[in-house]
């Protein structure tokens, strides 16, 4: 078993670390107070080939494992800002287009959503429902050879950035049966389509998560992704992938909050000595690590795991079961390490707290994840 | 590579005088000082070189300050600075009148001139000097710069080949006493120069827009550094370098933070100063910057950890807080004033 | 259009650090990084190379980790890079480097443009571009802030001290570029990819034909006589003591002393 990574993950790695002092760096505050990002942001990352990452070169793509995307996923997190969201947006909603679609399907849509001039969106949730398909309401009823979508989608991050967003709607042809949920290919530009102001949120500024309403909105039946009434599969499958990814931007935010701390641990003198000296904060710091390095092998192997082809709904839940908690507690120790500077806006660990909340409501909750991770090892019993 | 050459042939110490619109380069007249001082322990004479358009009187002035010879080429083609012409005019010189030394102010034309000779010569060239002088037993020119980033100095010398080149630091040799008694020699040369025969031309030469501000010119600097780390305290040093009628100076820090450009930045990796009055503002003193400006006459330094290097070097210290001293200074400079 | 950059690899001299207890550098564990201004060059290269189509060639002289440096510009994107690494280049001044270099260039054969990094942040002479141009009989364009190329000329914007001027060469030329142009780019995570798959050649002295007497410390014109670290000058410095208002009124009080004020 080699932990150590290949020259090319090291240097992507390295490329990332880049990408993020240079294009990350000067834009956060400006990002945190006008709760958004630059316009150009997704052309950024599209410079530097960091979208597209696990689509074939033909479609535009990079053509690299789920490890290195991870990787770089870390990197990003480091900054603690919300920037690498829409890269991994991008990226998963990529994959799942490439996965599930049709050649004419990725021929279309695949090459936008590599270079940067299509923001990708995932639509499931609803006001009355955020994890059970039969709950859906936004229907998709047909007309020829298209479809008439109506309803209103919920927290759809970039649902307001023009581009493509793969919508999970209630196929009306379908009403009854099993599976009748079907994913669709929507235009973000397409008449009937609005989205309401962004939601403020408790952090993460400038994620861009909007309600969108469909007002008989057009949607043509080649936009159809995988087979129909197969939505709800195609779905799971890619919230199995974004917790991996979740994952990797908290085991970056845990680590940007243990290297703010061993830096203020360094600097802020009592009693005439570093407070590093104190041997409360040395076993705060050991804590801190241990939970990062814990969370960050768990994470690669994940991603190992998917790389290899296995399925991973259940390593990706137990994988946030562990994670988040851990990196929440790593997040709530570098607040105590810095005092009262650490509940103030000057210092970086107070937006990492805040973050780091996140990851526990969000693609799937850890309710979900306990329930999924526990079943299932009551299952393999029978 | 084995040198060809018998060094006994080669006497006497060149300087390569830079010349604008007439007026000789500050850089020039230092290194005329200097050579004075090194033509001296090797008893040979001074000469300088200089190409230009229409500069007897230039000529002139260099021997009163320190030349015995000066070598003109006075020809139109040779207003602006032309790598090509004025490597071919000196090399000619140089092969035919054998110099043992031969020095180059550090500017932009010296360091892209200098190198270039140096090859066409087989010679050996050390750039950016910040001391020269001479071995008298083996009579040796001997070369001292910053290595490794600023971090050591180094000592060069040039054995075998000749002549022994180095280019020489704007700002670093004290500029010599003019006496226009003084009295020399002028040898104009004949030349046969064809703008044909030159590959680079220059469309277009214009008087640089963007920063214009020279603060090697500075008699006051007022520098800021890492513990003056925010836009606040920068501001509130920019009034006090006003007040005090200087100019602000940096380290690499303050660059890089973007608060000023690169060429207000003093050290290794930025400009020599010797201003009359030198203040750094939260300077540590790391030597990068200090071997910018420690030939200021007078330093002044505030910086808030007592042990801070940049005391070694400075006149007078205050231990505190940029934040704090810095505006205090300013209102006490307004009430002296009124 | 065919463009050759010549890098160097160099420690990271901005991280250096002191011994307390000796007063000396530690040199130890220093790590090795492109030089920035090499960079600067790089991109300059692929920017041209994006305008103009070609083939990007990068070459550097150096100990057998310079392969590091240069896999890292195959990950920034250049087509090829080449090694020059021997026993009998160590040692070498400018003047040496300049003419191994050139060796490399005669070697690869056609080139349109080479460009250069103005200097390298530890020694930071600014002379092998210079040396290399003189060698090769090339024009150089030097302190260039904008590269163009039109009509088999090249056309620079060069910062002569505070001139700017406009020139124009015919090419083969040799460019060096300033570190506030042609920031570099990120590497792509595509290049990337392909720079591990890339054979990087070594080139000794036998690949070369040259004059060996011309290489390494031997062929250097300057020798080094000695190295130090720099004492600083432990004059007496005066502290001037109190709160903020008596230090500044102290401080007037001296620069008045000093008739600077």
């Amino acid at each position: 078993m080699d932990f150590n990574l290949s020259p090319e993950s090291k240097m992507m790695v390295k490329a990332a670390k880049d990408f993020c002092e240079k294009e990350i760096g000067p834009i956060i505050d400006e990002i945190i107070e006008k709760d958004d990002y630059p316009d150009d942001l997704l052309l950024s990352f599209a410079k530097a080939r960091m979208l597209g990452l696990n689509i074939p070169k033909e479609y535009g793509g990079v053509g690299t494992t789920n490890l290195n995307t991870i990787l770089i996923t870390e990197e990003l997190g480091k900054t603690g800002s919300v920037c690498a969201y829409p890269m991994l947006m991008n990226n998963s909603t990529a994959e799942t287009i490439d996965y599930w679609g049709s050649e004419d399907v990725k021929k279309t849509f695949l090459p936008p959503l590599c270079d940067g001039s299509a923001y990708a969106s995932t639509a499931f949730t609803e006001p009355g429902t955020g994890s059970d398909p039969r709950a859906l309401t936004t229907t998709a009823v047909p007309d020829g050879d298209d479809f008439i979508v109506n309803g209103t989608k919920r927290y759809i991050t970039g649902g307001n950035k023009k581009g493509y967003g793969v919508f999970y709607l209630k196929d009306e042809a379908l009403k009854g049966e099993k599976g009748d949920v079907t994913a669709f290919i929507v235009d973000k530009s397409s008449e009937g389509y609005t989205s309401s102001a962004p939601w403020s949120l408790m952090g993460l500024e400038g994620m861009n998560c909007v309600d969108v309403f469909l007002n008989d909105v057009r949607v043509p039946g080649t936009n159809i992704l995988g087979e129909r009434g197969n939505g709800f599969k195609i779905l799971l499958r890619w919230i199995a992938g974004e917790r991996i990814q979740q994952a990797a931007y908290m085991v970056g935010l845990g680590q940007a909050a243990l290297d703010e701390s061993v830096k203020y641990l360094g600097e802020r003198v009592v009693g005439g000595k570093p407070m590093g000296f104190m041997q409360g904060f040395q076993w705060m710091l050991a804590e801190m690590k241990g939970r990062i390095e814990a969370c960050r092998y768990l994470t690669y192997r994940a991603a190992c795991l998917q790389d290899e082809g296995n399925a991973i709904d259940v390593v990706s839940s137990e994988l946030k079961v562990f994670v988040i908690p851990a990196i929440q507690e790593v997040a709530r120790m570098a607040l105590q390490i810095h005092g009262s500077y650490g509940y103030s806006k000057e210092y970086k660990v107070e937006r990492l707290f805040r973050y780091a909340a996140h990851a526990g409501v969000v693609a799937s909750s850890s309710e979900i994840n306990k329930t999924i991770a526990g079943s299932a090892l009551l299952k393999s019993r029978r | 590579m084995a040198s060809k050459i018998d060094i006994s042939e080669y006497r006497g110490v060149w300087v390569f005088v830079e010349q604008t619109e007439g007026a000789p380069a500050r850089v020039s007249l230092e290194l005329l000082g200097k050579g004075r001082e090194l033509a001296e322990k090797l008893g040979v004479v001074l000469t300088a070189f200089l190409l230009g358009e229409s500069v007897e009187d230039t000529a002139k002035e260099l021997i009163f300050f320190g030349a015995d010879e000066v070598i003109v080429a006075d020809h139109p083609l040779l207003k602006d600075y032309r790598t090509e012409l004025y490597t071919d005019i000196i090399s000619e010189q140089v092969m035919a009148r054998k110099p043992e030394v031969l020095i180059v102010g550090a500017s932009p034309i010296g360091r892209d001139l200098a190198p270039r000779l140096s090859f066409r010569l087989n010679a050996g060239c050390t750039a950016d000097c910040t001391g020269l002088d001479i071995d008298e037993e083996n009579r040796l020119f001997v070369s001292t710069r910053p290595a490794f980033g600023g971090n050591v100095m180094a000592t060069i010398i040039c054995p075998e080949h000749r002549p022994q080149m180095s280019t020489v630091r704007p700002g670093v040799m004290a500029l010599p006493e003019k006496d226009d008694k003084r009295e020399g020699q002028i040898i104009d040369l004949e030349l046969q120069l064809d703008e044909d025969a030159c590959k680079v031309k220059i469309l277009e030469s214009v008087k640089g827009a963007s920063e214009g501000v020279n603060i090697q010119d500075a008699e006051r600097i007022v520098a800021v550094g890492m513990g003056a780390g925010d836009k606040e305290t920068f501001d509130m040093i920019k009034e006090l370098a006003e007040l005090l009628d200087g100019e602000v100076g940096a380290t690499r820090f303050a660059v890089e933070a973007g608060w000023v450009s690169h060429d207000r930045q003093i050290g290794q990796t930025g400009k020599t100063v010797r201003p009359e009055l030198y203040v750094g503002c939260g300077i540590s003193g790391a030597v990068q910057h200090t071997a910018g400006m420690s030939a200021s006459k007078t330093i002044i330094a505030i910086n808030k950890d007592p042990n801070a290097e940049v005391f070694k070097i400075a006149d007078y210290g205050i231990v505190g807080d940029v934040r704090k001293v810095v505006p205090a200074i300013i209102s006490e400079l307004k009430n002296q004033m009124t | 259009m065919n463009i050759i950059v010549c890098i160097k690899q160099v420690p990271d001299v901005t991280e250096v650090s002191w011994d307390p207890e000796t007063g000396s550098l530690i040199r130890k564990g220093i790590p090795s990084i492109i030089n920035p201004n090499d960079k600067n060059a790089i991109e300059a290269a692929l920017q041209l190379r994006e305008m103009n189509g070609g083939e990007v060639i990068v070459i550097s002289m150096g100990p057998s980790q310079v392969e590091e440096a240069l896999r890292e510009t195959l990950g920034m994107g250049v087509d090829r890079a080449i090694q020059l690494t021997s026993r009998e280049f160590a040692g070498s001044d400018t003047w040496a480097t300049a003419y191994t270099l050139g060796l490399a260039v005669k070697k690869i054969g056609q080139y349109d443009l080479i460009i250069c990094g103005k200097e390298a942040i530890d020694g930071m002479t600014a002379q092998v571009g210079p040396q290399l141009a003189e060698y090769l009989a090339i024009p150089q364009l030097t302190y260039v802030m904008h590269i163009e190329v039109k009509d088999n000329k090249v056309r620079v914007k060069q910062r002569l001290g505070d001139l700017d001027r406009l020139l124009e060469a015919p090419m083969p030329a040799l460019i060096t570029v300033e570190r506030e142009a042609y920031q570099p780019r990120v590497a792509p995570m595509d290049s990337i990819l392909e720079a591990y798959g890339k054979e990087i050649p070594v080139w000794k002295p036998e690949d070369l034909s040259g004059n060996m007497e011309n290489l390494g410390l031997k062929g250097s014109p300057t020798k080094l006589r000695k190295v130090y670290t720099p004492k600083l000058i432990k004059g007496k410095v005066e502290m001037l003591e109190g709160g903020p208002e008596d230090v500044a009124r102290q401080f007037i009080g001296k620069l008045k002393e000093k008739y600077i004020i």
